[in-house]
């Protein structure tokens, strides 16, 4: 599926959208779940060629994958915090919008901080005394 | 030169994937957060070939998660450690085989009727029994042989016959099961005795 089917598939999910809000807001929050799941499910295989790359990228430079890998994983999860967040916005619930936001960051930190403990006690060992 | 040829390649190919890293964030309040482990990533990707490069003699904690444990030496410690578990498993295994066959004929002989017992018990890996065998001799003979006459109150052991034995297997089947806790089908009994 290419990019114009994509495009018109949100424009008629917009049109939609846009006639739901008004009789039934519920049925619009799950069209809205519904569209970023078929969405996301979509580029699934899209995502899986540029993660090889990336894989194939690494490997040449001689990184170790363990980092790459880290750094995949938090993109994934903010970009499911991202989707989350944004269609509890679009429900009108920011409150909970905001909780799922903070989730991610905590979630990205935990996943940061093995990199950031093995940099700064490199680092340290390098200070003189 | 090598080295440093190698080095200037690899800092290329991590300025690309940054690049594309970059490029790929998602937009809204989590992109700073992506980007500041992203940036994470590129000091550590340039720090660890220059440290190696400065510090050949020296092991930093960057070093550990590069850290590959050789298939051969894996392989040789796992063996070791099955070695170990051996030796302490395999007499432990035979203490209690031991043990139990000894309380087994112990119980076994009080079985009016039973004249002697040797018991085999077989276990399984995690100890548990899997087959405990009894051998039973009843004291009666083996073939008949011609008597000159019957004596009411001999002290000789009298024939048990087939029922007999068959009440004496149950008696001895229930006896070890309820005590120990096992399956009756687990508990093989043999009149070899006659």
């Amino acid at each position: 599926m290419d990019i114009t089917q994509i495009v018109g598939l949100a424009l008629m999910v917009t049109v939609f959208l846009l006639i739901l809000r008004q009789e039934k807001p519920v049925m619009a929050v799950l069209l809205s779940i519904v569209f970023s799941i078929f969405i996301f499910i979509m580029m699934m295989d899209k995502m899986g060629a540029i993660i090889n790359i990336m894989k194939e990228l690494t490997r040449r430079a001689g990184i170790n994958y363990f980092f790459m890998t880290t750094i995949l994983k938090i993109l994934g999860v903010a970009y499911l915090g991202e989707f989350a967040a944004v269609i509890c916005q679009d429900a009108g619930e920011q409150a909970v919008a905001k909780k799922v936001e903070f989730a991610s960051k905590i979630m990205i930190a935990v996943m940061a901080l093995p990199i950031m403990v093995a940099i700064l006690e490199s680092l340290l060992e390098l200070m003189p005394g | 030169m090598t080295t440093l040829y190698e080095i200037v390649r690899n800092l290329l190919v991590i300025i690309i994937i940054a690049s594309f890293l970059e490029l790929i964030m998602p937009d809204g309040r989590l992109r700073p957060f992506v980007r500041f482990a992203v940036g994470l990533f590129i000091l550590i990707a340039i720090l660890s070939p220059s440290l190696d490069l400065l510090f050949a003699d020296r092991s930093f904690a960057l070093g550990f998660w590069d850290y590959q444990l050789d298939a051969g030496i894996e392989r040789s410690v796992h063996d070791k450690g099955e070695e170990i578990n051996n030796m302490i498993y395999q007499p432990q295994q035979d203490v209690i085989q031991s043990k139990l066959q000894g309380q087994i004929n112990a119980l076994s002989i009080l079985v009016p009727g039973v004249n002697d017992v040797q018991s085999k018990v077989q276990t399984n890996p995690d100890g548990s029994v899997k087959k405990i065998t009894l051998q039973i001799d009843t004291g009666s003979p083996s073939r008949i042989e011609e008597v000159a006459g019957v004596n009411v109150f001999s002290d000789q052991p009298q024939q048990i016959d087939a029922d007999g034995k068959d009440a004496i297997a149950d008696k001895i089947v229930q006896m070890i099961s309820n005590l120990y806790e096992i399956p009756q089908e687990k508990v093989e009994i043999d009149f070899g005795g006659g």
